[in-house]
This record gives structure tokens, sequence and C-alpha cells, in this order.
């Protein structure tokens, strides 16, 4: 190891490799916004949720959870857990919906702009995605199936019922 | 349209103001001699996952705060795609552990499992991406 640190090199590496990784970057991030913001104002959430009942039909949950799962899948996790707020306030979500939902979507959330980023900076897109996405979808169908032994009786579900 | 180039852009400056700074700070730890030192002694856990000792750096950011810091200090060392994807996939199944936490818990379910659930499948992932490729 040098004692003297290299201030030439430390300077160099920094402009060379912020500034070309910001531009690259940018490349990604900005058409993919663009992209998503007009999804978003199409409201073609609820016609792809329509189109995803051949899978999500094995979760066994209901068809009100499936805006809020699709809303995450898409537009993030904070988006998502808005959409199922509000699903559980004027819908038929149970607790057995929302934990199907949130356990799909904290694995796997926001699947457009985050992939996108780290295939900027150069990642293997189709590694990151697909497995995670199998991912989510075989930990849900075992908490879908799993549901009665894992919830806990005696914890009152006074949570999910009073939102 | 216009929302989303504002959001493209508020994006990006978000990124950069978050990654270039730990970018920087990565840099020069590493120019300091403080992160191989980091990395020794996390070297033993991320062999498992094929990263070197330093990318523990990026892996605990993650957690921590966000993607974008752990992409910061991606930057600064140098990684090959295999590496970069491993642990672009590890992020991507753990990273903003205390904010997104604190997100699925206002949808009512208990989270402690889900916090378990994430970094377990991080690791396998990196576990069978490593061995797999």
């Amino acid at each position: 190891m040098k004692k003297q640190m290299d201030f030439g090199g430390f300077a160099r590496e920094l402009v060379r490799g912020a500034g070309a990784s910001v531009l690259e970057m940018a490349c990604f991030i900005i058409p993919i916004m663009l992209f998503i913001e007009i999804l978003r104002d199409l409201n073609i959430l609820p016609r792809v949720a329509a189109l995803m009942d051949p899978l999500f039909r094995w979760f066994r949950m209901s068809k009100d959870a499936y805006l809020p799962l699709v809303a995450g899948i898409f537009f993030g996790l904070a988006f998502g857990a808005g959409v199922i707020i509000q699903a559980v306030r004027d819908g038929n979500v149970n607790r057995r919906d929302l934990y199907i939902v949130n356990t799909f979507l904290v694995i796997c959330h926001s699947i457009v702009d985050d992939t996108i980023l780290f295939i900027s900076i150069g990642a293997n897109g189709f590694l990151i995605l697909v497995p995670r996405i199998l991912l989510a979808f075989l930990v849900c169908l075992a908490v879908a199936r799993l549901y009665r032994l894992i919830r806990r009786p005696q914890i009152p579900e006074s949570r999910g019922e009073r939102l | 349209m216009k929302r989303g180039l504002g959001k493209g852009l508020r994006v990006t400056w978000e990124l950069t103001r978050v990654a270039v700074p730990v970018y920087i700070i990565v840099t020069w730890l590493q120019y300091a001699g403080v992160l191989p030192v980091i990395a020794g002694v996390c070297a033993p856990v991320m062999e498992l996952v094929g990263l070197p000792g330093e990318a523990s750096l990026a892996l605990v950011m993650g957690w921590l705060l966000h993607l974008y810091a752990a992409i910061g200090v991606i930057l600064g060392l140098s990684l090959s795609t295999k590496q970069i994807t491993i642990i672009a996939g590890m992020l991507l199944l753990a990273h903003s552990l205390p904010l997104e936490t604190v997100v699925a818990r206002q949808t009512g379910v208990r989270v402690l499992p889900l916090v378990a659930l994430r970094l377990a499948a991080s690791f396998l992932f990196g576990i069978l991406l490593n061995l797999g490729w």
C-alpha cells in the first residue's frame, strides 16, 4: 500500500467516471420515465390487471387485490401501497390478500425503472428481472397455499380491518 | 409527456446528487487505503456470491439507504458484467429496507418476515447465479 495518496489519479478517475456514468444513466432513465408516465396517463392498469387473471387466479385472492398488485409491480411499492390502502377501504380485500400482495411487492416492484437503472450500469437485464418475477410468484403461491398454517390465530386481525 | 420528462430529469438529478458524492467517497476510500481493510473483513462472505469484499459496501448502502447510493458505490468499483449482474439482482431483491418496510407496514401486514424473506432471497440469488453462470 502506498503511503502517499495518488491525487492526480484520484481526480482523473472522478471526472471521467462520474461524468460518463451520469450521462449514460440519464440516457436510459429519461426515456423510460416518459414511457411510464404515458402508461399511467393512458390508465391501462385496470386492463392489465384483468389480463393477469389467469396467473393471479392461482393465488385465490379477491379480484379487488389485482389492481394494487399490478400498480406496485410497475409503478413502485409506495404507489402500490397507496392503491392497497384504498382497496382495503372500499373493497373486499382481506388480510390474506394483503399478505399475498405485500409479499409479491417487497420482492418485485418497480420492475421497469429499477431494472433499467441497473441495465444502464451494465447488468444483464434478463437475469435480474426474470428470476425476480419467478421468485415473487413462487413465494406468493406458497403464502397463498400455506396462509392458514402461517397465520397465528392468537393475533387479532385488528390492523387489517381497521384500515 | 411533460410530466414524464420532468420525472426522468428529476430521477436523474436525484441519482446524480446521491450517487456522485458516494462515488467520490468510495473512490477516495480506495485511494486512501481504507476500503481494502473493510473489503478484507467482508471478503469471506462475499466470496459466496462471487463478489469482491469491496462490494459489501454497496450491499449495505443499498439495504440501509437506497439503490442510488449502492449504484454510487458500484460505479466506484471495477466489476465484471457477471459481478454487476449478481450485485444488481441482490440489490433489487433487498434495498431501502427501513423505508420500504415502513411503506409495507402501512398496509397492515407484519413486516419482519418480509424483510427476512428479502435478505434470504437476495443471498440465494447471489449464490445461485454465482454457481450457475
